[in-house]
């Protein structure tokens, strides 16, 4: 196999060869049927899948009461979930729009799977708050849509704000991701082995077939995207924070939960994109366009926003002890010496103190270690959100009111299905449409440009746009 | 250089039916470098409609071709501001105009509150409005028909490939002259592009009367099904069982109680609030002598009185208590209250009778509560005095 390099730096002449051979390696686990361990896989999650909906069902059938969320934790292991898999998505906005406007070409190699785990990590998400109502049958109600009671919803109510941050979320994400998609799924058109994927891959490209005028306006429509994306995602996670940060309850009554859960998002985010690239860059034998030099950088993103993430908890501690509010206090205490300072420590550990090892550039480049620090990571993220619902809400103000939460099987059931189902539509993903732009990777490799640059006959008609063959 | 001449000859139009046109020809190159100079050569020839083909944005082309950048922002600003717009407005609407909501007292249109929605609506509307526009508009897609896709290059020229189309609609088109002229330019092949003058899918699929008719029966039977849902279904919620509990309503059997009444009375002796046994029942005589208003007439008494005066007495005894109700056509007239009699009745002797009823009026006491009787006789007083006033009061 040819050595590719994903990204200009390495002086290699261009080779009309190096081009075919892009699109080869990454259509192949199209034209190719998948494996054992592929079916292997996607029964484990599948069936997890299947479970987790078995029990969202049961959920609906008999009430929430089969939860363990009771007074005075009323939010608990459903909303951990759902700000968990949010935060997952943030990843894939932040290198397919921020990185992409700070010109990072590494990320070329990345963006399309991240941004597909941007969309499947939000659909998983928007399953919690449905089954969250106990009635989901009215979630039309959270739309203002004209309904029976004549009744609008309430558009100060943040909760309200979060039903349309993550459809714009959800719904522009997809817009980007199938936008990028698009010339790739023309190539995947030229290529299709069976009718099926020929039909398939031809309606879905539109008649795509690269004139220059598609081109020209699909790279604006592009960038627009990534313009908007950038303050998108930022917006999400704050507003999601702002689900905690407008109340009154100690622990979530601060200023800094928007920037912090910002952080975190794109932390766990990166981590779960490292996760799941180290298996797939293997199984599909893509190292030589995911490179080591890919994970490093990545590495050091979850370095940064660990840090961050830790700066948080410590402004966090400090603004307790400094406001002097005895129930601000009283929290932060609870937080590390009461019933759930286990959760602390797990998420201190896994968050703050774990990631440090990539300050070295031996752990940055060593798979096993960055597989390892990715999995921690995101644990640590999980039990961060537990944190912050389940030890705010079970000791606040009144004593009298407070008790102690323990989630059920079913809770657990649900959790383990949210996995199954984000993995089996990564798996269904890897095996449908290409995993890494095919056209980015091409258009950034050295020589697949002119390389010299041409006086343009201006003195010459001018050419008509639009031609239509 | 050598198989530019790659005109495949036309297929016999006739035999199928169908015809083919020439709609332009096409010619691949094999580096960008090679495409950037036959592009200067093709324009120096003076065509004017052509474009070139690119498995990837190709940079510097705009330039070579005199394009200016897409103006594809506007698209997205506009919609962006609209959105804007809309997006306050309706907020403002649905929570100030249309349905005001006291939340904890903060104003009914809240700017601040209302930057998320109207951020958000922002965003997505331009973000559609950019993905339509660059699609459909911009782009002219979709284009199925398009004579690209038949040409046997397009798979190298989604790959490795570059190519120069020119539009057979161009002034200066000609098939084999310009074939020539893009063979010179370097060129590994050129293809003439050929088109269906007609798509035999619309005309043979879409427009064929089964296909139609498949149409027309899936709408009549949608839309015919969703009204016999909502006509003879009605609104079916999924699951009730908030609404069936486990609990026993009045009148129903229950085998707790021996008796089997799910109904039960109190406990023997017990008084509700405000629900003191009359103690004169039967004897108006005594009840005059013995009661008395508890009421002192005061504005509020006699706004009381007049009230419920006015919903329970004044259809029969009218609206002057002169015995002149509206329902005194129907039912046998009632008395005036302004006799010597009733003037001299005291008023627990009234009271008596509001609770006990006379002759053919009915009781009211399981209907007017106790305190209201007082008042109503309080304003009754006041209508007698203003119709049989004391001497001293006309002084």
């Amino acid at each position: 196999m040819k050595q590719v390099p994903s990204a200009p730096g390495h002086d290699v002449a261009f080779d009309q060869e190096l081009l075919a051979q892009i699109d080869d390696d990454i259509a192949a686990p199209m034209r190719v049927p998948p494996g054992k361990l592929w079916w292997a896989a996607i029964a484990f999650t599948s069936s997890l899948m299947l479970l987790g909906f078995a029990l969202m069902g049961y959920t609906a059938y008999r009430g929430i009461g089969v939860w363990g969320n009771n007074s005075p934790v009323f939010w608990a292991f459903p909303i951990v979930n759902f700000v968990f898999w949010i935060g997952i998505g943030h990843a894939g906005t932040l290198i397919s729009a921020i990185l992409f406007l700070f010109r990072q070409p590494w990320r070329n190699a990345i963006a399309r799977f991240a941004e597909a785990m941007t969309i499947f990590a939000v659909m998983t998400a928007g399953l919690f708050p449905l089954i969250h109502m106990g009635r989901p049958w009215l979630a039309h109600w959270v739309f203002p849509v004209p309904n029976d009671m004549s009744l609008w919803v309430n558009f100060r109510s943040p909760l309200v704000w979060d039903v349309f941050a993550i459809s714009t979320y959800f719904t522009v994400s997809l817009l980007f991701w199938y936008v990028g998609l698009i010339p790739d799924l023309a190539a995947m058109r030229e290529r299709a082995v069976t009718k099926v994927h020929r039909v398939v891959y031809s309606l879905l490209s539109w008649g795509w077939t690269g004139l220059n005028r598609h081109w020209r306006h699909y790279e604006r429509a592009y960038l627009i995207l990534a313009g908007v994306s950038t303050p998108l995602v930022v917006s999400v996670h704050t507003i999601v924070s702002f689900d905690f940060a407008t109340s009154v309850i100690p622990g979530w009554h601060t200023t800094i939960l928007p920037p912090y859960f910002v952080a975190g998002a794109v932390f766990s985010g990166f981590a779960m994109v490292m996760t799941v690239l180290i298996i797939l860059r293997r199984l599909f034998r893509i190292e030589h366009l995911i490179t080591i030099r890919h994970l490093e950088y990545m590495n050091k993103v979850i370095l940064a926003t660990g840090l961050m993430v830790g700066y948080a908890y410590l402004v966090e501690m400090f603004t307790a002890w400094y406001s002097a509010e005895e129930p601000e206090r009283f929290m932060l205490l609870n937080r590390l010496t009461g019933p759930y300072a286990w959760a602390f420590a797990v998420m201190f550990t896994c968050n703050v103190i774990v990631p440090q090892v990539h300050w070295f550039k031996k752990a940055r480049t060593s798979l096993p270690i960055m597989f390892v620090v990715s999995i921690l990571v995101n644990v640590g993220m999980w039990f961060e959100r537990f944190v912050i619902i389940v030890t705010s809400l079970h000791r606040d103000f009144l004593p009298a009111s407070w008790g102690l939460y323990a989630p059920t099987l079913v809770d657990f059931g649900i959790l383990a299905g949210s996995f199954g189902m984000f993995f089996t539509l990564v798996l269904i993903f890897v095996r449908a449409l290409p995993v890494i732009s095919m056209t980015e990777v091409k258009a950034t490799i050295p020589g697949s440009q002119m390389t010299r640059r041409r006086h343009s006959p201006s003195e010459l008609p001018d050419v008509e746009d639009g031609i239509h063959v | 250089m050598s198989d530019f001449r790659d005109v495949r000859p036309a297929p016999s139009s006739e035999a199928d039916g169908t015809q083919e046109k020439i709609v332009g020809a096409l010619a691949v190159y094999e580096s960008p470098d090679r495409l950037a100079d036959a592009l200067v050569a093709v324009r120096q020839s003076g065509l004017t409609r052509f474009d070139t083909v690119s498995p990837y944005p190709l940079h510097g082309l705009d330039h070579l071709l005199g394009k200016s950048p897409s103006r594809l922002g506007y698209v997205a600003a506009i919609a962006g501001i609209a959105a804007t717009a809309i997006a306050k407005l309706a907020q403002w609407w649905t929570s100030a105009v249309d349905y005001p909501l006291n939340i904890g007292g903060s104003p009914l249109f809240s700017l601040p509150a209302f930057v998320p929605v109207t951020f958000e609506l922002m965003v997505l509307f331009a973000s559609i409005a950019t993905v339509v526009g660059m699609l459909a508009v911009f782009n002219g897609l979709p284009q199925y028909g398009s004579a690209l896709l038949r040409s046997r290059h397009m798979k190298a020229l989604t790959c490795n490939r570059y190519g120069i189309v020119v539009d057979a609609k161009d002034g200066e088109f000609d098939p084999h002259a310009t074939s020539d002229l893009l063979g010179g330019t370097g060129a590994m092949s050129v293809e003439l592009l050929k088109r269906e003058n007609v798509s035999r899918f619309y005309r043979e699929r879409i427009l064929s009367v089964p296909f139609l008719l498949l149409l027309v029966g899936v709408a009549i039977f949608s839309s015919t099904a969703t009204r016999m849902v909502y006509r003879y279904g009605g609104e079916i919620p999924p699951f009730d069982f908030m609404k069936r509990q486990p609990k026993v309503s009045a009148q129903q059997v229950s085998a707790v109680f021996p008796d089997g009444l799910g109904t039960r009375s109190g406990v023997p002796g017990t008084v509700a609030r405000g629900s003191l046994p009359y103690a004169f029942a039967g004897d108006p005589e005594r009840a005059g002598q013995e009661l008395i208003n508890p009421f002192k007439a005061s504005h509020e008494v006699m706004t009381r009185g007049r009230a419920q005066y006015g919903v329970f007495c004044q259809p029969c005894h009218g609206r002057l208590a002169d015995g002149r109700g509206t329902l005194t056509t129907a039912f046998p007239k009632a008395p005036t209250l302004h006799s010597r009699k009733a003037r001299e009745w005291s008023d627990g002797r009234i009271y008596a009778v509001l609770t006990e009823g006379q002759n053919i009026m009915p009781a009211y006491v399981s209907q007017i509560s106790g305190k209201d009787r007082w008042q109503i006789i309080h304003y009754l007083r006041a209508m007698q005095r203003s119709q049989n006033a004391p001497e001293r009061d006309l002084q």
